[in-house]
């Protein structure tokens, strides 16, 4: 089974297998067209609409708007729909794009630990740092041709092993064209600013600039969300969203949220960088969108930790880099104190079946002291699972 | 080349990650509890020629390699398996076997996605399906609250139940709408509880299943999903399962999914016959 797509012009196309799926719609690889996916989006929300937003993003890659977003020569750092397509049967509208798992990897791959080792085993903290600034140019740069991204998540997101990003679902931009408005109207939870959270605003700049905060802590914390841990004043957990309103976030208070001892610790941020995460995530941040750091602002703070001279290898570990800013290696005294908490992982037979140890003891708020390794059941390793290839996961590198 | 170990940020591919495994939580993201609840009574071992059951092992053993490459979903989900038919069961992943449920264990019983191995599973006995959802909303109460006290952020945990059938007491005599109306009011107060107490449940019917009675169970959770293999529902659920998450209300998850399932039903419909 296979879906027929065809442009205006009559050129056909065959999809037949799924690499991913979005908020709206199915990406598939093209048959026999390497390089090229298509979305097809069965049920748009308002099927009009989404056409008409097809029609102008593809007329706005002629104009010089988007020249300048898109040039030639260079790996693509954003998906743009290159066609509309309908399908032979029914009546469902989507666009071919340039496949981005050509050149690039889920930014998945980088944001998770076990992901990166198998899939970019060269990325250091340095890679983190390129994306994060790379990113903060891509935002910049669509900010300043008034695109806002809306949905900016690292299912949407892809980068390479220099760290260069690029942006797929761009048929979900917020632009506006002709006097009309195209609103981006996808909110994901853990990805949204405060006052888009539970509320129909429409995201503005100051709204990407605060989930580019959030991203650019995960890049440069080891994958760790700004908002993550259980709050420590003993209430349940919820969600991401509901410890942003409610302001508990390590970086801004360390003694609202309990996180695991192993988290990487607070200060390996270069200052310079530490400051513009509270300008974005602290009281004022959080009410006030326009006091936050603005994508061209983290660009520039983020280059200057790659100048040369601010990033220090560490000498007893080649894959190890830190900020100049940190006496001695942050990654090293994370792995001491992961190895003070967790009994060495030894790797899983077929014939031994998973166990589901938790992971290490967790610091209370503002706890130093290293505490003995509790008495745990062996913690065992999974086996190394096939990589299928496909949007949305990893794949070999 | 340097090796997995020696690179990364910080400790690398064994590092956090390595609490767990290469396919396993890292224990610095959010973790997304989900039950199976799985339908093998005697009606899954029909058709004779192709029986059901043989192609939800199917599906179940290629599972975890399925979702292995997708980074988020097998740091986030974890799963626990309940199987039954006149009795209820539970996958003990340490044992990799099923028990009786009165041994089932919330601190064991869930696993990492990526490593989930059942093993070859049975048709057979009636489909007493309201002792199966009491054990579900047991091991889903007693996960949350195990990781609770262990500091691990959770969402609310989600409960699935697959069946093909109407449900029957142990002894094959089926139950109506009265007799469910119980079991649907303690589902629907768990589903408006607040955190730390809430959970959402979902039924998905595959062929020959009682609509009716689900929807008493479901009314907004129901997805009947007929014709469709149990490789694509697996999909499907842990698929659903990551993107309503972090949803807020269970109102929101029921819709999402039926959103989810709907868009899946009209991509089937484009689809033209290659031969």
């Amino acid at each position: 089974m296979a879906i027929r797509v065809r442009s205006r012009a009559g050129r056909e196309w065959l999809l037949t297998e799924e690499v991913g799926s979005g908020s709206e719609g199915v990406v598939y690889a093209v048959h026999r067209a390497p390089g090229l996916v298509a979305k097809v989006v069965p049920r748009p929300r308002d099927p009009a609409a989404y056409r008409r937003r097809l029609d102008r993003l593809l007329r706005q890659a002629r104009e010089p708007r988007t020249s300048r977003l898109l040039p030639a020569g260079q790996p693509p750092r954003l998906a743009w729909p290159l066609e509309i397509v309908t399908t032979a049967r029914g009546t469902a509208v989507g666009c071919l794009m340039p496949d981005l798992r050509v050149t690039h990897q889920p930014l998945e791959c980088l944001l998770s630990p076990a992901a990166r080792g198998e899939h970019l085993p060269a990325a250091t903290w340095a890679t983190g740092l390129r994306a994060a600034a790379s990113l903060a140019e891509l935002l910049a740069d669509l900010h300043a041709e008034e695109y806002v991204v809306g949905d900016l998540k690292p299912e949407n997101l892809w980068v390479n092993a220099a760290g260069a990003v690029a942006l797929a679902d761009v048929d979900s931009l917020q632009f506006v064209d002709g006097g009309e408005t195209f609103p981006c109207r996808m909110r994901s939870a853990g990805y949204t600013a405060p006052e888009c959270v539970d509320s129909e605003t429409l995201p503005d700049r100051a709204s990407d600039s605060f989930v580019l905060a959030v991203l650019a802590h995960q890049l440069l914390m080891d994958g760790l969300h700004p908002f993550h841990g259980h709050p420590a004043d003993g209430s349940p957990y919820v969600s991401f969203d509901d410890n942003l309103l409610r302001g508990r976030c390590r970086l801004v208070d360390r003694a609202s949220v309990v996180l695991p001892r192993f988290a990487p610790p607070l200060d390996l941020l270069p200052a310079g960088l530490s400051r513009l995460f509270r300008r974005a995530f602290d009281a004022a941040g959080r009410r006030d969108p326009s006091v936050r750091p603005s994508p061209a602002e983290w660009a520039r703070a983020l280059r200057r930790e790659l100048a040369p001279g601010r990033l220090v290898a560490c000498g007893r570990d080649p894959g190890h880099w830190h900020s100049v800013d940190r006496p001695w290696c942050p990654w090293c005294d994370q792995r001491a104190r992961l190895a003070r908490e967790v009994p060495a992982p030894r790797r899983r037979t077929k014939a031994e079946p998973a166990g589901n140890a938790e992971p290490a003891a967790h610091a209370g708020p503002e706890a130093n002291e290293p505490r003995a390794a509790a008495a745990r059941g062996t913690h065992r390793r999974g086996a190394v699972a096939s990589h299928e290839s496909r949007r949305g996961g990893c794949r070999d590198a | 080349m340097t090796t997995a170990e020696e690179s990364g940020f910080g400790p690398g591919a064994s590092g956090p990650a390595g609490v767990s495994g290469p396919s396993g939580p890292s224990g610095l993201c959010e973790r997304q509890p989900i039950i199976i609840v799985l339908d093998v009574s005697a009606s899954m071992a029909r058709p004779a020629d192709a029986p059901r059951i043989a192609e939800v092992n199917a599906a179940l053993a290629d599972f975890s390699t399925r979702v292995a490459a997708q980074a988020r979903m097998r740091e986030q989900v974890e799963v626990c398996l309940v199987a039954f038919g006149s009795e209820v069961r539970v996958l003990d992943p340490v044992a990799g076997a099923l028990v009786d449920a009165e041994h089932a264990d919330p601190a064991r019983d869930f696993v990492p996605v990526g490593q989930l191995e059942p093993p070859q599973l049975r048709a057979d006995g009636y489909t007493a399906l309201l002792p199966a959802l009491d054990v579900a909303l047991r091991l889903a109460a007693g996960r949350r609250r195990h990781l609770a006290e262990q500091r691990v952020p959770v969402l609310r945990p989600l409960v699935w139940l697959l069946t093909d059938g109407a449900p029957s007491d142990e002894h094959g005599r089926p139950l109506d709408a009265e007799e469910l109306a119980p079991m649907a009011g303690r589902l629907r107060a768990v589903e408006a509880a607040g955190p730390p107490e809430d959970c959402v449940f979902l039924a998905i019917g595959v062929r020959g299943a009682d609509r009716e009675l689900l929807e008493v169970l479901a009314p907004r959770g129901t997805l009947m999903l007929e014709g469709v293999n149990f490789t694509e529902i697996l999909k499907f659920l842990v698929r659903s399962s990551v993107r309503v998450g972090r949803v807020t209300t269970s109102g929101e998850v029921h819709d999402e999914v039926a959103r989810e399932a709907e868009e899946r039903r009209a991509l089937r419909e484009l689809e033209v016959d290659l031969l």
